[in-house]
């Protein structure tokens, strides 16, 4: 069957979930930081937000089939889509010859998310559907959720991209997503705390701690001061935004050893919640804590093989707890 | 003489050079944090910021003499007061009983400045002049200069708090000084970033990274800090001159890494990569300093304990400041 090309920038589809889109000649590249001032981050930042967790194209049509160039990755880099929410296939694009096809799509006009590789890279360079086929922007009216955090907020261990938890919360409770999970790279940077704060977002988790405790890059002298930096700067646009502050999920080998910079897991979960509370006793009633315990606790660890990143059964009992225990704190119900 | 009591508050006397100033029934005392939120802030950096660092009374009158009930220190705490900008007279508190007397002010009116303790924090009940001698407000309209540091801003080696290294530049130079230099405690907490974005500033000098030597800040956020710093001031101080000066020399620290992971020439290397990134993209008032131009190997004798500069050494400082980094701001001595 013929085919016809779709704009990937200026047409009827939408690159949602992206901080900034580099679009050029050769591809279209959503990035999870301004792509303009890129080297205003640490350089491992931008390495894992060049990766577009959480990122997806999105327009309504009645094609059968979607054709995406891609500059085709030496690793694993899987693309799923999913059609009115509901994941129709998953491909792999390492195995294929740079081009990702979903095929057998139902008839009738319906809305086409592709959701991009977690943990690789996606410039696409070309946008095909069937000639003759409809295609239209689909008007995402979803309130804006950004979620912050590390390696477990970034999720690369999901099945796929739809199937990491962020996504499948997202989807449960009707929320366009804006996932800000670096793997390593969760460090509250002040400039981090200023993108969110210039993003819009109608509610916005914070998931802290693992990699600073990993890393010491921060310690009992910076810690809780970056977090109540954080807050702070975020409040500056967002005054009344739902806010959830998570502290670490249960990571065996961290949890009493305090290392170099003097912070176990659990003496983090203790800072996060003094800072939280300090805050909502200067009047910030729409922020809360969470202990990460709570969503993902010692019955979990066999969802966690490293003993600290869930697996991909994890990410569902994690989506699970987080959507009974954080959710309700927004005031929000399953969709 | 009988005397008359002035109000340290809604009077004649400013209270200059304090983030904030808790006043209740029984006391005044300057903050160099807002005092309303100091949960916000590291007990630490609290401590220090209790200490009025720079903070100085500031009114003109011809009384002949000046009486300032403070609550006792215990130790020592030097209160200076200066005359028309000149040294009149260096008292300590700790020797005192209470009050602290500053006699034989020459006759007629003269911009009278006490300069609070660098090293102790002054709550100060009552400021009593001759009855019948005037006082009103200085109407200076100096440009203010903020100077975020850690101890080597705090200056508390300073022979006098008129005699600090920031204390001696802003005088040189007819700027009113917020000195925020916080022993042990400048760590580029995004808190102090927003603090410094909302005051008044004409001119802005940050000093930072020796404080972070023992490991708050890594290889990984040090960079990263220092940009968020000068981003998050820029937010409303967009074109204001500001020197952003790398840790003057330290000889144990130069080339041996801390808890950071860093040493003080991987600190300079970062701090200058940091500024020379913002300047590429366009920031053209923000300067970078190496911290050894001002203070080098040269210098070391004017630092005992090879970190701190001495009485001497704030004064060696002040003069190489004055030559290197005022001029780049833009300014000439007053």
């Amino acid at each position: 069957m013929s085919q016809q090309e779709i704009a990937l920038i200026g047409g009827p589809v939408d690159v949602v979930g992206a901080v900034s889109v580099d679009a050029n000649e050769q591809f279209v590249m959503p990035w999870r930081l301004p792509f303009d001032e890129l080297d205003l981050y640490h350089e491992s930042l931008v390495d894992h937000a060049s990766m577009p967790a959480g990122v997806r194209l999105v327009c309504v049509s009645d094609t059968s089939r979607i054709e995406l160039d891609v500059e085709r990755p030496g690793a694993e880099a899987l693309y799923d889509l999913l059609v009115d929410a509901s994941l129709h296939q998953r491909v792999d694009v390492s195995e294929t010859d740079g081009t990702v096809r979903f095929e057998d799509l139902p008839v009738g006009e319906h809305r086409l998310e592709v959701f991009l590789p977690l943990g690789m890279p996606a410039r696409i360079s070309a946008f095909r559907i069937d000639a003759g086929a409809s295609a239209s922007p689909w008007p995402d009216d979803q309130p804006r959720w950004i979620t912050y955090g590390s390696s477990i907020t970034h999720a690369r261990q999901a099945a796929g991209p739809t199937e990491a938890w962020p996504a499948m919360v997202a989807n449960r409770f009707g929320l366009n997503l804006t996932c800000l999970g670096y793997g390593g790279n969760c460090h509250l940077e002040p400039m981090v705390a200023r993108m969110i704060r210039d993003l819009p977002a109608d509610y916005i988790s914070l998931c802290l701690g693992i990699n600073v405790c990993c890393s010491e890059s921060l310690n009992e002298r910076t810690f809780r001061s970056a977090v109540i930096g954080l807050i702070a700067i975020i409040r500056e646009r967002h005054a009344r935004t739902p806010m959830a502050v998570v502290s670490p999920i249960r990571s065996p080998p961290r949890e009493t050893d305090p290392g170099v910079a003097g912070l176990s897991l659990q003496d983090m979960r203790r800072e996060i919640a003094e800072a939280v509370e300090r805050l909502r006793r200067h009047g910030d009633e729409h922020l809360h804590y969470v202990d990460g315990l709570g969503l993902f606790g010692p019955d979990f660890v066999h969802h966690m093989p490293d003993l600290l990143h869930p697996d991909a059964q994890g990410q569902h009992a994690l989506a699970e707890q987080y959507a009974k225990t954080v959710m309700p704190m927004f005031g929000l119900e399953p969709a | 003489m009988s005397q008359q009591s002035i109000s340290l508050t809604d009077g004649p006397v400013e209270v200059v050079g304090a983030v904030s100033i808790k006043a209740n029934s029984r006391f005044v005392m300057p903050w160099r944090l807002p005092c309303a939120e100091l949960d916000l802030y590291h007990e630490s950096l609290v401590d220090r910021a209790s200490v009025p660092a720079g903070v100085r009374l500031v009114f003109v009158s011809d009384t002949s003499r000046i009486e300032l009930d403070v609550e006792p220190s215990g130790v020592q705490a030097h209160y200076d007061l200066l005359i028309d900008a000149r040294l009149h007279q260096r008292i300590d508190a700790a020797e005192t009983t209470g009050t602290v007397c500053f006699t034989q002010l020459p006759a007629g009116e003269h911009r009278l400045e006490i300069y609070l303790p660098q090293s102790h924090p002054s709550r100060m009940a009552a400021l009593r002049i001759d009855a019948g001698a005037s006082a009103t407000p200085w109407r200076g309209d100096r440009p203010r200069w903020i100077a975020y540091g850690s101890s080597i801003t705090h200056a508390v080696r300073a022979a006098g708090p008129s005699e600090t290294w920031p204390a001696l530049v802003a005088s040189r130079f007819g700027l009113s000084l917020t000195c925020l230099g916080f022993g042990e405690n400048c760590h580029l907490e995004p808190m102090v970033a927003r603090l410094i974005r909302d005051l008044p500033a004409d001119y802005i000098s940050l000093c930072v990274g020796i404080n972070v030597y023992a490991g708050s800040l890594t290889g990984r956020t040090f960079r990263s800090a220092v940009i968020g710093l000068i981003s998050i001031i820029r937010e409303r101080h967009e074109q204001t001159p500001m020197a952003v000066v790398s840790p003057i020399c330290s000889p144990p620290r130069e080339s041996k890494p801390g808890a950071c992971g860093m040493s003080l020439q991987d600190m300079r290397r970062e701090i200058a990569e940091a500024v020379e990134r913002l300047r590429r993209r366009g920031d053209e008032h923000l300067h970078y300093v190496n911290g050894l131009d001002l203070f080098g190997p040269g210098l070391a004798h004017h630092m005992p304990d090879k970190l701190h500069p001495d009485a001497e050494g704030n004064r060696r400082l002040a003069q190489q400041y004055a030559k290197i980094v005022m001029p780049m701001l833009g300014l000439e001595p007053a």
